[in-house]
């Protein structure tokens, strides 16, 4: 009796969790075609003016192509950086092993306002505020770590037997990291670059020290108008922005899948192994 | 064969010349303090097969991976054929290679697998479908040439890596615990099926195991490594019959040991029990449970061990008796189970007797050392 | 068995005898990274800290002037004010959370999982503006709540403390539950099992057995929760009043509206210095509980 009243509490408080958590996505797309221009919610007949107003905006599209371009760059710098230093870390000896995890992983826990602030003084002398690069090397640095986790872990799978029976078929050690261990670790890679991308794309702190009339990326956009006035296009942009991370995040989703039925069968395997050896 | 020839035309000359001739001399590895291998010598023949048989940490797969190139000696030589392979890196060997757990490729073919030295060394197209299509019927498995290794079975496994190792025909082929993960029924098979193509191919086999059954099975010869030393190298029945310490009579099957010495009479145990002088040299009486027979009284037996049963286990085939003598001596008999002898219960009396012949002396530990 | 001899054997074959600055061909590999790192992330914290000290002139001045001024120091008191609370009250949602999807089916948990994951990678401006749309006067709370006829006035919630913890909350909420329940999954449910049969009534083994366990993954949730927590800006911002200012609108205040770099250097390097020391310490922590764990 007991143990029924508090799973019901728990599924109760899991249930209001869960509402408190999605709502404001529930409420958010809905309102990007509400015709109302305040925010009315439920939503008011259906209109796609607000997105068209977003996409007839020269500023907003700019913002738009800023923010791809930067996430794009820095997924892509974040993968070569962190797949090559998740080999070190995996596979070799290097000194001051602990000094450098810290860096490699400082920028996950350090504030992101330290970390605009930072960028932001030391970039204005080098100018680099206001310019792709900019964002970019920020953006790096701050995906990087989602690139080593990732890869990481699948490297740390990778039995180095396969790779032994390559070399001991001929291949050459550059052969065997590209025909071996560059493939098995690929859906890590994959899963870094996405989380990068999410990153950079998500970033608004550092990016509102960065910004200027040069440039600006669409989270920092939206910032500015969010403060100013809202209005249903930040709605509809919110939309688009979700669109695009659950995108991303499906994407990673069926990697996922398909990653955890071959891992799935890989445990089963060493699970018979280790009973016949037991 | 001369080094001047590139590394394919080694290969299609192995094709004449079968079986490669291996010899270790004085290979010695450490890992910090602990020195894995100590000064390791060993003559393989060309065609043998030889197994490396240890506990685990004996440096026998050290050893093998020396022999494939992923582990570099700190000293010593090994000479292939005649040439030094000491230094050369392992995709330059061409020794073939069965992995612990198979090491298939998880995303390519069983196809693909198998191909794969062969693509390495840049055979021509024709060459590869033709070899890889034969291996793969040999082993029974080219219908499931387009699976994904993890869709297999740990016995089909086992063959597509057997089959990776000897598609291009090496010399040499090493194999690392390869049936450690595959059930008993299923090893067995597999023993017989590695056998067999070992007589097929006529080449050099050279197979790690800590399992001391597999190695009496399958091996021409048998080298027993403890703690980075080869104790004592010979065929199984050499091995079995005469083992020249306590280890190697503990390691490789079941076994009586009394301690005591020779005299003028014959063997002499600590405990004072006196038997036939058998042959051999050492401090060690040994004396296999399937030589043993349980008698009923020691009247006229010339080896008899009174003893006082305390177990009793039924085999089907067989039965393993276990005694105590009055010093506090194990000791067992496993005799076949035969109509009209009943077995002993326990806490009875019994007598435990062999042929003379049928024990051994064996150097204790310590002797073992100095010879 | 001799996994362990064929699986250590390359990289120490391959390690040269220099213990201290041995560096392999591996290992090399992490090179660029670092040099990457330290020139775009530590020496711009290096710059910042150097800044605090010398801008507007060298000296400890704008560490002085942020106890000497009460404003300030209100705002750092807030900020801790803040953060403890949304660690407490996430720590009070997510435990339950994370605890319920242990027990329940592989497809609910995945469910609720999902739903953790949506809000993970939604934008805290996005969720933050979503916030506003519904926490402000004329938002959707407010409307339907007057629309059922339970409230006449509308409720204040924009712009106020409450405003700020329940929209801290619901951004921390993934991060607290994630570790925690990665620890929770992988407590052995063998063991509470064990004590019932021991005769721990289900409550007690709750409490005596997967409590303890979880310790360490709730700690490592938590400590990140109230760092987080520290450097929020976003949220807010959007949704806190100037009452309820925290550090890190304080920092962004100094830099865009008064131009005081060194100042604002100096409270970001307070924060910075804080996050490191809790780290610094907690790690401490967290680890010997993990040695203690092992040892028994």
């Amino acid at each position: 009796m007991a143990k029924i009243l508090t799973r019901a509490f728990l599924g109760l408080l899991a249930v209001l969790i869960g509402v408190y958590l999605l709502m404001p996505v529930l409420v958010i797309v809905p309102m990007s075609w509400s015709e109302s221009p305040y925010l009315a919610f439920p939503p008011e007949g259906f209109t796609m003016q607000w997105y068209e107003k977003f996409f007839n905006d020269a500023a907003w599209m700019s913002s738009l192509g800023h923010s791809v371009s930067i996430g794009l760059l820095s997924a892509l710098l974040s993968v070569v950086l962190g797949t090559m230093g998740a080999l070190a870390l995996v596979r070799g000896k290097f000194p001051f092993r602990g000094v450098v995890m810290g860096v490699l992983l400082a920028p996950m826990i350090v504030p992101f306002v330290i970390v605009g602030l930072a960028v932001y003084i030391t970039f204005l002398g080098l100018g680099l505020t206001q310019t792709t690069l900019g964002f970019v090397l920020v953006h790096t640095a701050l995906g990087v770590p989602y690139v080593l986790i990732n890869v990481v872990a699948s490297l740390s799978s990778v039995d180095r037997r396969l790779e032994m029976a390559a070399m001991n078929l001929g291949a050459t050690p550059l052969g065997t990291f590209f025909r071996i261990t560059l493939p098995l670790i690929f859906p890590g890679m994959l899963a870094g670059a996405l989380f990068a991308f999410i990153t950079s794309w998500d970033e608004v702190v550092v990016a509102i020290f960065l910004s200027g009339p040069d440039i600006t990326t669409l989270p920092v956009k939206m910032w500015s108008g969010i403060r100013v006035q809202i209005d249903p296009t930040i709605a509809a942009i919110s939309t688009i922005s979700l669109i695009v991370i659950l995108a991303a995040f499906a994407g990673q989703g069926v990697f996922k899948l398909f990653a955890s039925a071959s891992e799935r069968r890989r445990r089963k395997r060493i699970v018979t192994m280790q009973e016949e050896l037991a | 064969m001369t080094s001047q020839l590139t590394y394919t035309q080694q290969i299609s000359q192995v094709e004449q010349q079968a079986g490669a001739a291996i010899r270790v001399s004085d290979i010695v590895k450490r890992y910090g303090d602990l020195t894995v291998l100590d000064r390791v010598s060993l003559d393989i023949n060309a065609g043998e097969f030889i197994t490396l048989l240890g506990a685990s940490g004996s440096g026998k797969s050290t050893l093998l991976n020396i022999i494939s190139g992923f582990n570099k000696p700190d000293a010593g030589l090994l000479e292939v054929d005649g040439e030094d392979f000491t230094r050369r890196p392992p995709h330059k060997r061409g020794l073939g290679m069965v992995f612990q757990h198979y090491a298939l490729f998880p995303h390519m073919s069983v196809w693909d697998n198998v191909a794969f030295g062969l693509r390495r060394q840049r055979r021509p197209k024709a060459e590869v479908q033709q070899r890889v299509g034969d291996v793969l019927r040999m082993i029974q498995m080219d219908h499931l040439a387009d699976r994904k290794p993890d869709q297999l079975s740990g016995g089909q496994q086992q063959r597509v890596a057997l089959a990776r190792g000897i598609v291009f025909e090496p010399r040499v082929l090493l194999m690392d615990e390869p049936l450690g993960a595959l059930d008993k029924l299923l090893r067995e098979e597999m023993q017989l099926e590695i056998r067999r193509i070992h007589q097929e191919l006529g080449i050099t086999f050279i197979f790690v195991t800590h399992d001391q059954h597999e190695a009496l099975t399958m091996s021409d010869r048998i080298a027993l490594l403890k703690h980075g030393k080869i104790v004592q190298l010979g065929t199984p029945k050499e091995l079995y019959d005469s083992p020249n310490s306590r280890y190697v009579a503990e390691f490789i099957g079941e076994s009586n040991l009394f301690e005591g010495r020779v005299d003028a009479d014959g063997f002499v145990t600590d405990g004072g029990a006196r038997f036939g002088r058998p042959s051999g040299d050492g401090s060690l009486l040994m004396v296999r449970p399937e030589h043993v027979r349980v008698a009923a009284s020691t009247e006229g037996l010339t080896n008899a061990a009174p003893v006082r049963v305390f177990n009793c286990v039924y085999l089907g085939s067989d039965m393993v008796v276990y005694g105590r003598t009055e010093s506090g001596q194990v000791v067992v008999a496993r005799t076949p189970i035969s109509h009209g002898v009943s077995a002993p219960l326990e806490g009875d009396r019994a007598v435990m007797t062999w042929a003379t012949e049928d024990s051994r002396l064996v150097p204790d530990d310590a002797e073992q050392r100095q010879a | 068995m001799s996994t362990v001899e064929t699986a250590a054997a390359p990289s120490t074959a391959a390690a040269p005898k220099r213990k201290y600055f041995a560096i392999d061909g591996w290992g090399a590999l992490v090179v660029p990274l670092v040099i990457f790192l330290v020139v775009v992330f530590l020496v711009p914290l290096v710059a910042m800290l150097v800044k605090s000290f010398t801008d507007p002139e060298p000296g400890f001045g704008n560490y002085v002037a942020v106890f000497a001024e009460p404003l300030y120091m209100k705002v750092i008191m807030n900020t801790f004010y803040v953060a403890l609370l949304v660690t407490l009250v996430t720590l009070l949602l997510a435990y339950p959370y994370a605890y319920l999807m242990t027990l329940v089916p592989p497809l609910w948990r995945n469910i609720m999982m999902v739903i953790m994951l949506i809000p993970f990678w939604t934008s805290v401006l996005v969720r933050s503006f979503a916030l506003i749309v519904l926490l402000r006067d004329t938002g959707v709370i407010n409307t339907m709540l007057t629309d059922i006829g339970a409230i006449d006035e509308p409720i204040t919630m924009l712009r106020t403390f409450s405003g700020v913890v329940f929209g801290m909350v619901q951004v921390s909420l993934p991060f607290a539950v994630l570790p925690m329940y990665a620890t929770m999954s992988g407590i052995d449910n063998r063991l509470g099992l064990a004590a019932q049969n021991l005769g721990a009534r289900p409550s007690g083994a709750f409490w005596r057995i997967f409590v303890p366990l979880s310790v360490p993954g709730v700690a490592a949730g938590l400590l990140l929760t109230f760092i987080q927590a520290l450097g929020y800006y976003i949220t807010p911002a959007l949704l806190g009043g100037p009452q309820n200012t925290m550090i890190g609108e304080l920092i962004v205040q100094q830099v865009s509206a008064v131009l005081r770099y060194g100042f604002a250097a100096a409270l970001a390097t307070m924060l910075l210095v804080l996050t490191l020391v809790l780290l610094g310490v907690a790690g401490k922590f967290l680890n010997l509980e993990k040695a203690l764990m092992r040892r028994s």
